[in-house]
C-alpha cells in the first residue's frame, strides 16, 4: 500500500456524539408551538361548549339543524344541532347546543318558542325571520338554578317573559268580546299590558284570558279595579253636540281593554286574580258602585208569582230599597197542586242574593244567618214584588218592599229546592201607558203658540196704551162731564123746584076749590093710573137681581173683550151722548122748559085768580075734604120721600164699594156698561127723546095756555072757592114733594164731587171711578124697564098730552067738576097707593143691598176674588212646573229615555 | 473501486470535484470556502439540518391544513342569512350547481396541490433520509415543480381576500373570510418553507456509499 507522503494517514475518529439540541433544529419550535396552540384551542372549545338541551315542539316549522339559533334577548346563545322526532312521533325535538355562560340559567322555569314572522293589525313582528329563517327564542330569569335539559316549547309567544316584572291576571267575560290575543290593555289610553290567548272555560260559560300588566303600571291595579272593552269607538249625540271618541287607532282595529281604579280601598292584586271585562266604561263604573262585593258567596231563594212577568229576564236586578242585592238567575213555570192548591201555572223566579250586600255583620254571613234575616223580614211585612226597572223599556226587576198591612205569609225556609219568599202583586199596570201619555202630552203642548200669543198681547197693550184714543179719553170724559154740569147747573133747572113749589101752592088752592066742587073723583082716577105706574116701577125694580146677573155676565163678557174694543165703544158712547146732547132738540130743551114754565106761570097766575074767586064761593068746604085726602096722600108721599136720603146714602155706599174695585174689573164692566148704555142711548126712542120731550113741553105749553084760558073762563064762574081747598091740599103734597126733592141737590153735589174727584185723578183712578159710577148707572140702564124707559116716558108724555088734550076738549065747567070729582077719587087712590110706597122703598132698599153684596163679592176681599187669585196661583204653579220640566229636559234630554 | 470511479465519473457531482456552489448566486467556489466572496452567503456543500427543518415546517403546515379544511373558508351573508362553506363543501356545492369547471379549479388549487405538495415533500425527505437509489433526476425535477407550484396555492386565499374586499353590501350580501382562510394561508406558507428548507443536493448523495465523514475519498 503506497500512500502519498503528505498524506496523513487517516485515523478513524469517532465523531463526538452530538447533543439532542444539536441534532434537533431550532425550527421544531414552530410546529411545537402550533401544536400547542391548536391543542389549546381545541381544549378551550371543548371546555366552552355548553350542554345540549332538548326542546320539544309540535312541529319544527323552519327549524334547520346547525343553522337555527337559540336567542335570548335577541342575542344568540346557542344553535340547533339536530332535529329529531320524539318517541311516538308526536313531537319534534330540537337539540340545542347552549353557550356555556347561559347554562346555569336555563332552569326548569325557562320557556322557549319559535319566532316566526307575524303580521297583524297591531304591527309586524319577526320580519327579520322572513330572510334569516326562524329562530328559537328562549326566556328565563336571572336566577341560576342549574341546567335543565328537557323542555316543551310553547306553541305561541307567551304574553310575558319569565323575567318581566308585572302582574299576571285573568280576565273573564261572558261574551268574549274584546278578548283577543295580543289585545292591548290600556290605562288612560296608554298601553300597559297585553292579553294572552283567550280560552273557553270548561263549563262553556265564560271566556278567560291571561293578561299581563307591566311594572310599574301594575301598581295601578287593585281588587277594585274595573276592566271594560274599549274597542272601536263610541258615538254620543248630546246637547253639546256629537262626540266621537276613539281610544287609539290600534284599539279601533284590533280592540282594547281599558281599566281604571276609581275608588280606593282595594287590596293589592295577587297573581292570577280574576277580573270581569264589562261592555262599557259606564257598566264598569256602575258595577263598581252597585256591586262592590261581586263574587262573594251567594244564596239562592225562589219567589212565586202568579202574574205576567213579561219583561223579567235572567240577570234582572233584585233590589232592596234601591240597593242591588242580587239578580235573577232562573225563570221557570211550575204546576204543583199539592203546594199551591190548584193546577194553575205559576212562575217560579230563582234569585241569587249576595249576602255581602246586606252587611249583616261579620259573624252573620253564613247562609243560616241570611235565612234567619229573611224570616224576620217576612214577619215584618217584607215581600217580593215585581217593579219596573225602566220606564221606557218595560224591563222588570224584583224589589223587596215592606207592606205594612200585608196579608200574613211565611217564609218557606225548607222548601225544595230553594226557600220560597212570599210575593205581592205588582202595581205596574198602566205605568208604561201613562208614561207614554205624559210624553205625548208634553210633546203636544202648544208652547210656541202660547209664546206667540204672549208676544202679541204685549205688543197690543203697548200699542193701546200709546194710542191717541186712550190719551185723549180723559179729556173727552172731562168735557162730557162739564157739559152735564152745565145743563144741571143752569139757572132754569135750579129755579124749577121753587117754581114747582109756587105752582104747588097754587094747585093746593085750586084743589081746595075742586074738592069743594066734587071734581076730585077724576083726579083720583088719574092718581090710580099713577099708582099703576108705580106698581110697574116696583115690578121693574124686582128685575134688579136679574140685573146683577146681567152685570156679572156683562163683566164676564167684558173680560173677554180687549181694551181697544172697550175704548172704541166708550168713544162711540161719548160720541153718541155728545150727539144726543148736541142735538138741536136737546139744546132747545131748556128754552122749551122755560117757555113751558113761563106758560105755567101765567096759568098759575090765572089759577090764582080763579082760586081767589073760588075762595069767595062756598065750594071751599067740599074742596077741603078732597084736599084732606090729598094731604093724607101727600103725607104718605112725604114718608116715602123720607126714604130717599137713605136711598141716596145707600147709593153712596154702593159708589164707595164700587170705588174700591180694581181697574181691571172696572174696565171690564165699563165695557159691558158702555155697550149697554150705547145700546140704550143708540135706540131710536132715546134719540127721539129730546124731540119728544120738546114736543111734550110744547104740548104742555099749549095745554097750560088752554088751562090759562080755561081758568080765566072759570074765573068768570064761581067754582073757584071749591078749588081753593083742593089746591091747598095739593100745595101740601107739593111741599112734601119739595122736601123729597131737597135730596136731589145733595145727590147732584155727590155727583159733582165724584166728577171733581175724577177730574183730579190720574187715568187709573179715573177709570176706577168711572167704573164704579158706570156700574151704578148700568144697574139702572140695563134693566128692561130702563130700556123701556124712553118708550114709557114717551108713553107718559103721550098720556099727559092726551090728558091735557082731553082737558082742553072738555071746555065746560061741568067737565071741570067731573074732573075735580075724579081728582078727589084720584087723591084717594093716591092715598091707597101711597100706603104701598114705603113697601116699595123697602123693596128698593133690599134690591140695593143685594146689589151691594154683589159688589162686595167683586171687591178685593170678596170670595170670588180670592178664588180667582187661588186659580191664578194654581195656574202660576202649573206654569212653574212646566218651566222646570222644560229646564230639566233642556239639561238632560236623555232623561226622556232613561227615565231619570 | 474502479467501478466506483467510473460510476462517479459518469455521474460527477460538484462535491466530487471539491467544489461548492453558492446557493444564492450560484457561483462555484473551491470546496472549503467559508463564504461566497460575491454575495456573502455562507457556503455549505451539504446542509446537514435540512431534513430536520423540512419536517418541522411540513408538520406545522399540516397542522394548519386540518382546520383549513374543517372550518369554512368564506362566510357569505346573503339577505341576513349567513352561510359558511368549507373548501371541499364549496367545491361540491359548485359541482352540484353544475359549475364543474370552477369546482375543479378549486379542488386542484386548494386540495390537490397542497396535498400533493405535502406528499411530494415527504417523499423527497424520506428518499434522502433512506438513500433510495431511484431516479435522482426525476426527484430533482419533482422538487423543482413543488417549489414552483407551491406559491400558486395561495390563489385561494387571494380570491377570498379580493371577494371580502369587494363584496361588502351590508345586509344584502357580504362576504367575509372564514377561519379556514387564515389557516389555509398559513398552511401554504409553511409548506413553502418546508419545500425551501429541503436541500435538493442531498438527492445526489445516495450515489455514494454512505460514509461517516462525508469527505469524499481522494
Amino acid at each position: 500500500m503506497t500512500d502519498d507522503p503528505d498524506q496523513i494517514p487517516q485515523t478513524p475518529v469517532k465523531p463526538a456524539r452530538r447533543s439532542l439540541l444539536d441534532r434537533i433544529s431550532i425550527v421544531w419550535v414552530i410546529p411545537a408551538t402550533a401544536l400547542v396552540i391548536a391543542l389549546a384551542i381545541a381544549w378551550h372549545n371543548l371546555q366552552n361548549r355548553g350542554a345540549v338541551i332538548e326542546i320539544a315542539f309540535t312541529n319544527a316549522a323552519g327549524i334547520v339543524a346547525d343553522q337555527t339559533e337559540l336567542r335570548f334577548r335577541e342575542v344568540s346563545v346557542g344553535v340547533v344541532e339536530e332535529v329529531t322526532f320524539a318517541p311516538g312521533l308526536d313531537s319534534v325535538v330540537a337539540h340545542v347546543r347552549l353557550d356555556k355562560e347561559v347554562e346555569p340559567y336555563v332552569d326548569s322555569e325557562a320557556v322557549f318558542w319559535v319566532v316566526q314572522p307575524e303580521v297583524s293589525a297591531r304591527g309586524i313582528t319577526g320580519l327579520n325571520t322572513v330572510l334569516s329563517g326562524v329562530y328559537i327564542e328562549g326566556s328565563w330569569d336571572g336566577e341560576p338554578r342549574g341546567l335543565h335539559r328537557k323542555f316543551t316549547g310553547e306553541n305561541y309567544r307567551p304574553i310575558a317573559r319569565p323575567d318581566m316584572k308585572g302582574k299576571r291576571i285573568v280576565l273573564g267575560s261572558t261574551t268574549g268580546k274584546g278578548l283577543k290575543e295580543g289585545t292591548p290593555i290600556l290605562y288612560k289610553g296608554l298601553e300597559v299590558g297585553r292579553i294572552g290567548r283567550p280560552q273557553l272555560s270548561p263549563d262553556g260559560v265564560t271566556i278567560t284570558a291571561e293578561a299581563f300588566i307591566e311594572a310599574p303600571h301594575d301598581q295601578l291595579l287593585s281588587t277594585r279595579s274595573r276592566f271594560w272593552d274599549s274597542s272601536g269607538f263610541s258615538f254620543n249625540l248630546g246637547a253639546g253636540g256629537a262626540e266621537v271618541s276613539v281610544e287609539s287607532l290600534s284599539a279601533l282595529i284590533s280592540g282594547g281593554i281599558s281599566f281604571e281604579t276609581v275608588v280606593s280601598g282595594g287590596a293589592p292584586v295577587e297573581d292570577d286574580q280574576e277580573f270581569s271585562v264589562f261592555a262599557s266604561q259606564d257598566d264598569a263604573r256602575t258595577s263598581l258602585f252597585e256591586n262592590q262585593g261581586k263574587g262573594g258567596p251567594k244564596i239562592e231563594v225562589a219567589v212565586v208569582f202568579e202574574e205576567n212577568v213579561t219583561g223579567l229576564v235572567v240577570g234582572a236586578p233584585v233590589t232592596l230599597r234601591g240597593l242591588e242585592i242580587g239578580e235573577v238567575v232562573g225563570l221557570t213555570g211550575k204546576v204543583d197542586e199539592a203546594q199551591f192548591g190548584d193546577d194553575r201555572v205559576r212562575l217560579v223566579v230563582v234569585l241569587a242574593l249576595e249576602p255581602e250586600q246586606l252587611q249583616l255583620g261579620p259573624d252573620a254571613n253564613g247562609p243560616e244567618a241570611i235565612l234567619d234575616f229573611f224570616q224576620e223580614a217576612v214577619e215584618d211585612g217584607w215581600r217580593a214584588r215585581l217593579a219596573r226597572a225602566s220606564l221606557l223599556t218595560g224591563g222588570l226587576k224584583i224589589e223587596f218592599v215592606q207592606i205594612p198591612d200585608a196579608d200574613p205569609a211565611s217564609f218557606a225556609r225548607d222548601a225544595d229546592p230553594y226557600p220560597i219568599l212570599p210575593s205581592v202583586p205588582a202595581e205596574i199596570e198602566g205605568v208604561g201607558a201613562s208614561a207614554e201619555g205624559l210624553l205625548s202630552r208634553v210633546s203636544e203642548l202648544p208652547i210656541e203658540d202660547l209664546l206667540n200669543s204672549v208676544v202679541d198681547l204685549a205688543q197690543n197693550a203697548a200699542a193701546l196704551v200709546s194710542s191717541d184714543e186712550i190719551q185723549s179719553l180723559p179729556a173727552e170724559i172731562k168735557g162730557a162731564v162739564t157739559d152735564i154740569r152745565e145743563v144741571i147747573g143752569s139757572e132754569q133747572i135750579l129755579q124749577l123746584p121753587d117754581r114747582l113749589g109756587a105752582i104747588g101752592d097754587e094747585i093746593v088752592a085750586v084743589l081746595e076749590d075742586l074738592r069743594a066742587r066734587e071734581g076730585v073723583a077724576k083726579l083720583v082716577a088719574a092718581v090710580e093710573d099713577a099708582g099703576e105706574a108705580a106698581q110697574s116701577i116696583a115690578t121693574a125694580a124686582e128685575g134688579v137681581p136679574a140685573l146683577i146677573e146681567r152685570v156679572e155676565s156683562v163683566a164676564a163678557k167684558a173680560e173677554a173683550l180687549d181694551l181697544e174694543a172697550l175704548l172704541g165703544q166708550a168713544t162711540g158712547l161719548v160720541e153718541s151722548a155728545q150727539a144726543i146732547i148736541g142735538t138741536d132738540a136737546a139744546r132747545a130743551l131748556p128754552d122749551s122748559l122755560n117757555t113751558a114754565l113761563g106758560g105755567l106761570d101765567s096759568a098759575v097766575q090765572e089759577a090764582t085768580d080763579l082760586l081767589a074767586d073760588l075762595n069767595e064761593a062756598d065750594a071751599a068746604a067740599r074742596l077741603s075734604e078732597a084736599v084732606a085726602a090729598a094731604g093724607e096722600a101727600a103725607s104718605e108721599i112725604s114718608s116715602a120721600a123720607e126714604g130717599v136720603p137713605a136711598l141716596v146714602e145707600r147709593v153712596e155706599a154702593v159708589a164707595a164699594k164700587a170705588e174700591a174695585l180694581d181697574l181691571e174689573t172696572a174696565l171690564g164692566r165699563a165695557t159691558g156698561l158702555l155697550e149697554d148704555a150705547q145700546a140704550v142711548i143708540g135706540t131710536e126712542a132715546a134719540r127721539g127723546l129730546p124731540a119728544r120731550l120738546s114736543n111734550s113741553l110744547a104740548e104742555l105749553d099749549g095745554a097750560v095756555a088752554e088751562a090759562t084760558t080755561l081758568l080765566a073762563s072759570v074765573n068768570e064762574g064761581d067754582p073757584a072757592a071749591e078749588l081753593n081747598r083742593a089746591l091747598a091740599a095739593a100745595g101740601d103734597a107739593a111741599t112734601k114733594v119739595n122736601e123729597a126733592v131737597e135730596g136731589v141737590p145733595a145727590l147732584v153735589e155727590r155727583i159733582d164731587a165724584v166728577a171733581a174727584q175724577a177730574q183730579q185723578m190720574d187715568l187709573d183712578a179715573l177709570s176706577a171711578q168711572l167704573s164704579a159710577l158706570l156700574e151704578s148707572a148700568d144697574a139702572l140702564i140695563d134693566t128692561e124697564a130702563a130700556r123701556a124707559l124712553p118708550a114709557s116716558l114717551n108713553g107718559a108724555l103721550e098720556q099727559v098730552r092726551a090728558a091735557v088734550a082731553e082737558l082742553r076738549a072738555g071746555g065746560t065747567v061741568e067737565n071741570v067738576n067731573a074732573t075735580l070729582v075724579s081728582a078727589r077719587e084720584a087723591a084717594g087712590a093716591v092715598a091707597d097707593v101711597s100706603n104701598d110706597l114705603p113697601q116699595l122703598v123697602r123693596e128698593t132698599e133690599a134690591v140695593l143691598r143685594q146689589a151691594e153684596q154683589a159688589l162686595v163679592v167683586f171687591s178685593d176681599s170678596g170670595t170670588l176674588n180670592r178664588e180667582a187669585r187661588d186659580s191664578l196661583r194654581e195656574v202660576s204653579r202649573a206654569a212653574e212646573a212646566v218651566r222646570s220640566l222644560a229646564r230639566t229636559l233642556e239639561r238632560k234630554p236623555n232623561a226622556l229615555i232613561t227615565g231619570r | 473501486m474502479a467501478e466506483a470511479q467510473s460510476q462517479s465519473a459518469h455521474m460527477l457531482t460538484a462535491r466530487d470535484l471539491g467544489l461548492v456552489a453558492c446557493t444564492q448566486c450560484t457561483r462555484v467556489w473551491p470546496g472549503g470556502t467559508e463564504r461566497c466572496a460575491r454575495c456573502g452567503a455562507p457556503l455549505v456543500s451539504r446542509d446537514s439540518s435540512s431534513l430536520s427543518r423540512v419536517w418541522a415546517w411540513w408538520t406545522v403546515g399540516l397542522i394548519c391544513y386540518i382546520p383549513a379544511n374543517l372550518y369554512p373558508m368564506l362566510k357569505t351573508t346573503l339577505l341576513a342569512k349567513t352561510s359558511g362553506d368549507t373548501i371541499v363543501g364549496g367545491a361540491v356545492a359548485l359541482a352540484m350547481h353544475g359549475s364543474f369547471g370552477v369546482a375543479l379549479v378549486i379542488l386542484i388549487a386548494s386540495v390537490a396541490i397542497p396535498v400533493g405538495k405535502f406528499a411530494a415533500v415527504a417523499y423527497l425527505a424520506l428518499s434522502v433520509k433512506h438513500r433510495w437509489k431511484t431516479d435522482h433526476l426525476k426527484r430533482t425535477q419533482l422538487y423543482e415543480v413543488v417549489e414552483f407550484i407551491g406559491r400558486w396555492s395561495m390563489i385561494d386565499v387571494f380570491v377570498v381576500a379580493v371577494l371580502s374586499a369587494l363584496v361588502q353590501l351590508s345586509v344584502v350580501v357580504s362576504i367575509n373570510p372564514g377561519p379556514a382562510a387564515i389557516n389555509f394561508a398559513l398552511s401554504v406558507i409553511f409548506t413553502m418553507f418546508s419545500a425551501r428548507s429541503f436541500d435538493s443536493r442531498l438527492i445526489w448523495d445516495s450515489l455514494e456509499p454512505p460514509t461517516d465523514d462525508k469527505v469524499p475519498p481522494t
